[in-house]
């Protein structure tokens, strides 16, 4: 196998193949992540501040693992993509049968216990080996290589194992995260129209089932809760507090620094400590950079789809979970989506969702400037 | 190079160029687009970014349109501090068998949330409905006084119409003191003639009418101007119910203090109640500790003690020191003394609720808190298999005085207690007093009404008094047990000595200007006694004449030397110091100056241990163990403190004091203490001569000055072995007539004692009957 990037970088300066518009809104949307961080932390906080180092010194190892990922070459990557997916099915077992799991404090059991790392979700990293793995499927029966029943049931075994693994902990996000992964997927490998269809009715079908039959009263009522707020005036504490801090930034930020009590704030609601410090102009700022690169990640993975599938097929199931994190999360936040403990990606804190991330944005810029060095 | 790459997976076409044939010129930037929205991956980027803007307008509009952000939120989060109650720590015998620990209880509470009256009513039947669904009790007092009554109502109408009909629980007296306290409703009386209504404030008799007062005025959960009814007679009874707790406890509840509403709710039904919290505003749960003693604890009752909620005056002693108001605290026994050890510090826990807006509240972090620190883990002296032999052979010993009566014995005997200590130590290896009590009910009473009884009968039972340490609080008068501290004092001071110590007895004579007669042999007399003969016999006239001659003044400071009338310092609590006859403590002890006055005879009454003299078990057994050793011991119960993972804080072992006195003195009086178990006219020689262990003793009947109504108190000490003193036993046993009626718990003890010598990790092996006695009281603790 061809040392990493010793190839590449014979043909162009590494400087000159990276990928900046990726690149760069996620450094932005970080920076903004950590200049709001230290304005939440350093209120009431014990630990501060040394927890924002410790946020700090995950983006600065992030953005190390995403660089050193950039340098590699494909084949590597290919590697890479069965070393994560193992590992990661590993850990769903570790978690299942160790002692080492603890309880999540904010909602399931799914966390681990790692020593010098810290508390840990292997399931992030599930996400990552899938997309890698499931890619060289989509893209064996798109060349062709694989028959679709063959690419189907290698499709089922490769999801089905951590699906069920993480049903165990139960940890239903994750399991919606990695069902929408697989469904954009299989839409842009080229799933016909009237399947889709045919799917999307099916799924209204088991919801009006799954309600009348399989949901339990108390379930119910935190759906009705979030379809009809209004129907109780004093619904979820929390999306109303959200709601109340996010009006609270006005135009340019809550400057008086009258802060509105959301729990959570630095995690999982980290969007309306955004703006409540910067208001309107820094929500706006922070959207267009997440969308668009999303929008990039997308076009860059369509430029490729023609000679490199895999690599498209990477890119848009690393994108199709990240979007799902961010539009689930800000959307919650502003009452459009039920209420999840999905984290904000590169913003909310925690290290190693932080690093995590930064390995999913390693391995897209890995793939971008493949294309940019062929190109 | 392709080649090399398409055998690892990642399949490469040999087209590298976007959209393009190899060697062409690259497409413009505006058809490589076109190229990219026709296909499904401009599909899904769309979809992400209509989401995007949808984020964004419903961003925007919050943002910018509303100036006034109350108008998003009705009501508003609260946030209090909570304080977490620390674990108590365990109590532990000897050998570590536990006696008390701690157990996690979850509690569920109603704090003040500001809710108005309709919304409180509508929150609480809520609440009341769900906790029943889950089979919760909710504490609650009303229905101590009042209660629906339904057994009028047919099996069709329990279904659920409403058939209850309000009847009170209470006598009328008791529901009048009821209406009318300050606490409560603060209705007035009625003044004769006056009729009472539903909206006035005089006291109702009607159960009916005082349930609609409840229902229209007082707590307002039905409007009597409207047209039917809101809420079923039940549901607005289980409104009451909840509302009454909330009054009764109105002040601290408006000022944060939470009300206990359940107790030992189950994990899952705080987190779904934690999770619904805007639909119960105002609950919260707290994990907190009870105190809960293993079965063995039983035998143990009076030196383990109980605990229980802090009286005021103890609130004011100890809030400086963390105390909460309704702080659970030891009351007695070790519980009590070794509080500071047991208690732990508590922690401070912050809680949110919901509140109607205007409520506003500080918010602490969720960081913020302190976590409770458990209480450290206390290891006793006594050991168990001792402490249930004692209990039990107590018991029995009481029983049989009782079912034996005589000439002397009125049958009569209803109490008792006995104390064996390591007299190398001064460690309590038994203890026990009779009548004692459990100490679960204290804590079972919330709970039990059966263990409520009880308590409220011990707290109440002024003549068997089972609360009461009879081995620590109560005095007694030693009787002829105290008759060797009288030969100490004799041959300290040079009235007799080792060698020469022969009295006469006569049968009768006048001694200190006062008749006397030997109680055996009232005409003959015992002729010359030695003073051995005279502690084998107990003859009277030897020590009323030695006493005479000794004088009060020796007596009394060689008592004092033995540890007699002095605190011993046990560390249990309400010790008493008895009284030690003398000169000055007779002119303190009586106001009346005709009886301040010492008569020479009094010094004959003080010699053989009547008088004044009167001394509690814990001094006799330290007495005891002196003239065993001739050293003063400080006698104790815990030998331990530790924390959760073994490591010693704190050992209470005090080295014994030595006590200035002859040894061939203190020789010549064992001497006598063994004659009385080895001489067959020794007054302990029928139950002990054939124990296999030598033992020196001594019996004493002390005369309680009722003789005519009651028997005289039986007491007995005792040390052995006899040539190597290891233990020492003091008992009584009130109204047992004679001292040697008692000896049979003092020979079960040393029993029990020796087997578990000779075999450490056996179980004592008690006498035949003791085993009955033992196994009974087992069944009994179960049924």
């Amino acid at each position: 196998m061809a040392k990493p990037g010793i190839e590449r970088l014979k043909r162009i300066t590494y400087f000159a193949a990276m990928d900046y518009w990726l690149l760069v809104p996620v450094l932005l949307i970080s920076m903004i992540g950590l200049f709001v961080l230290n304005r939440v932390l350093s209120s009431g906080f014990d630990a501060y501040p040394m927890v924002f180092y410790k946020q700090a010194g995950a983006v600065l190892i992030g953005l190390l693992i995403a660089l050193t990922l950039s340098l590699v070459e494909v084949p590597t990557l290919n590697l890479i993509a069965w070393i994560i997916y193992g590992t990661s099915l590993l850990m769903l077992v570790w978690v299942l049968v160790d002692n080492f799991s603890m309880i999540g404090e904010w909602g399931a059991d799914s966390w681990l216990e790692l020593p010098l790392i810290g508390t840990f979700q292997p399931s992030e990293l599930a996400k990552i080996g899938l997309a890698m793995t499931s890619a060289q499927i989509f893209e064996g029966m798109t060349i062709g290589r694989l028959k679709k029943w063959q690419g189907g049931l290698s499709l089922a075994a490769l999801y089905g194992v951590p699906l069920l693994l993480i049903r165990e902990q139960p940890d239903l996000g994750t399991s919606m995260v990695i069902l929408f992964m697989l469904i954009c997927m299989i839409f842009v490998w080229g799933l016909r129209w009237r399947f889709i269809l045919l799917g999307i009715s099916g799924l209204v079908l088991a919801g009006v089932l799954a309600w009348l039959f399989l949901l339990k009263d108390f379930q119910k009522s935190r759906i009705i809760t979030f379809l009809y707020p209004g129907h109780d005036p004093a619904a979820s504490y929390n999306l109303i507090q959200s709601k109340r801090a996010i009006a609270s930034g006005g135009l340019t930020g809550n400057l008086q620094g009258n802060l509105v009590h959301v729990p959570v704030k630095e995690s999982d609601f980290i969007f309306t400590a955004v703006s409540e410090h910067m208001g309107f102009i820094g929500t706006t700022a922070l959207l267009i950079l997440i969308f668009f690169f999303l929008a990039r990640s997308l076009y860059v993975a369509s430029k490729i789809r023609t000679w490199r599938p895999a690599l498209a097929y990477t890119m848009v199931g690393i994108t199709a979970f990240l979007a799902f994190h961010f539009i689930e999360n800000l959307g919650m936040c502003v009452g459009l989506l039920p209420i999840t403990g999905i984290p904000l990606p590169f913003v909310s804190l925690g290290g190693t969702a932080m690093i995590v991330n930064f390995l999913a944005l390693g391995v897209m810029l890995c793939i971008s400037m493949e294309r940019n060095l062929n190109k | 190079m392709a080649n090399e790459i398409k055998t690892d997976g990642f399949y490469i076409f040999d087209q590298p160029h976007e959209g393009s044939i190899k060697g062409e010129e690259k497409p413009s930037l505006g058809k490589r687009f076109r190229q990219f929205l026709q296909s499904r991956y401009a599909v899904l980027a769309l979809i992400f970014l209509l989401a995007g803007a949808l984020i964004f307008y419903s961003t925007a509009i919050l943002q910018l349109q509303s100036s006034d952000v109350s108008t998003v939120a009705e009501t508003t989060g609260v946030s209090r501090q909570l304080t977490v109650k620390a674990a108590r720590g365990d109590i532990v015998d000897a050998t570590g068998l536990p006696l008390a620990y701690s157990i996690p209880v979850n509690n569920l509470m109603l704090t003040y949330a500001g809710l108005d009256n309709e919304k409180l009513n509508e929150m609480l039947l809520d609440l009341s409905l769900f906790l029943e669904e889950n089979n919760i009790d909710i504490i609650e007092n009303l229905t101590d006084y009042l209660v629906l009554d339904h057994s009028a109502c047919t099996h069709e109408e329990e279904a659920g119409v409403d058939c209850g009909v309000p009847v009170f629980a209470r006598e009328e007296i008791e529901i009048i003191d009821w209406q009318t306290h300050r606490n409560t409703f603060g209705l007035e009386k009625l003044s004769p003639g006056q009729i009472a209504g539903f909206a006035d404030r005089k006291v109702k008799t009607d159960p009916r009418l005082f349930f609609d007062y409840l229902l229209y005025t007082h707590y307002a959960i039905e409007n009597p101007e409207s047209d039917g009814l809101r809420y079923s007679r039940e549901d607005a009874f289980r409104i009451m119910k909840l509302r009454y707790m909330i009054m009764i406890n109105w002040w601290t509840f408006q000022n944060g203090t939470p009300i206990v509403i359940a107790t030992d709710v189950s994990d899952e039904i705080i987190s779904k109640i934690n999770e619904q919290n805007y639909r119960f505003m105002g609950v919260i749960s707290s994990r907190e500790y009870e105190r809960a003693y293993t079965s063995d604890a039983r035998t143990l009752s009076h030196v383990l003690g109980y605990v229980g909620r802090i009286t005021s005056a103890q609130y004011e002693n100890l809030r400086l020191q963390g105390y909460a108001a309704d702080a659970i605290i030891g009351q007695a026994g070790v519980e009590y003394s070794a509080e500071r050890y047991l208690a732990g510090q508590n922690g401070i826990k912050p809680y949110n609720i919901w509140s109607v807006a205007g409520e506003e509240g500080a918010f602490y972090s969720e960081s913020i808190g302190k976590d409770a620190i458990s209480g450290y883990n206390v290891r006793l002296t006594l050991d168990l298999r001792l402490q249930s032999a004692a209990v039990a052979s107590l018991r029995r010993v009481i029983e049989e005085i009782r079912n034996s009566p005589d000439n002397k014995n009125k049958g009569d005997a209803d109490a008792g207690a006995v104390v064996m200590l390591d007299v190398r130590t001064g460690e309590i290896l038994a203890l026990a007093s009779y009548p004692d009590y459990d100490p679960k009910d204290f804590i079972d009473q919330k709970t039990v009404p059966e263990a409520a009884e009880r308590v409220a009968a011990y707290l109440t039972d002024n003549i068997n008094k089972p609360l009461w340490n009879r081995a620590v609080q109560e005095i007694y008068a030693p009787g002829s047990t105290f008759k060797p501290a009288t030969a100490i004092a004799g041959l300290q001071s040079g009235s007799i000595t080792a060698s020469r110590n022969t009295i006469r007895c006569k049968g009768r004579e006048v001694i200190g200007e006062w008749p006397w007669r030997c109680l055996e042999y009232p005409n003959t007399g015992h002729g010359n006694l030695t003073l051995s003969e005279a502690l084998a016999t107990s003859c009277n006239m030897y020590f009323l004449n030695l006493g005479y001659t000794t004088g009060i003044n020796e007596i009394s400071y060689w008592g004092s030397k033995l540890g007699l009338g002095e605190i011993t310092g046990i560390d249990l609590p309400g010790e008493s110091r008895g009284i030690r006859a003398s000169r000055e403590v007779k002119r303190v002890l009586f106001s009346d100056p005709g009886d301040q006055i010492w008569f020479p005879a009094d010094t004959c009454q003080a010699a053989i241990g009547q008088s004044i003299n009167s001394f509690t078990i814990i001094q006799l057994a330290v007495y005891t163990a002196a003239l065993a050793t001739g050293k003063r011991v400080t006698p104790h119960t815990i030998s331990q403190i530790t924390r959760n993972d073994g490591t010693v804080i704190r050992s209470f072992a005090v080295d014994p004091e030595p006590i200035d006195i002859d040894e061939a003195n203190l020789l010549a009086v064992r001497r006598g203490m063994v004659r009385s178990v080895t001489d067959p006219k020794g007054t302990a020689y029928k139950t002990l001569h054939d124990f296999p262990i030598k033992v020196a003793a001594k019996t004493g009947t002390a005369e309680t000055g009722f003789e005519d109504r009651s028997s005289s108190n039986g007491l007995f000490i005792c040390y052995a072995p006899a040539d190597n003193p290891q233990v020492a036993i003091a008992q009584v046993v009130e109204k047992g007539a004679r001292g040697s009626n008692t000896i049979l718990i003092a020979r079960d003890l040393l029993t029990a004692y020796f087997q578990l010598v000779q075999a450490p990790n056996g179980d004592a092996v008690l006498p035949p009957g003791l085993v009955d006695d033992l196994q009974d009281d087992h069944l009994e603790n179960n049924s």
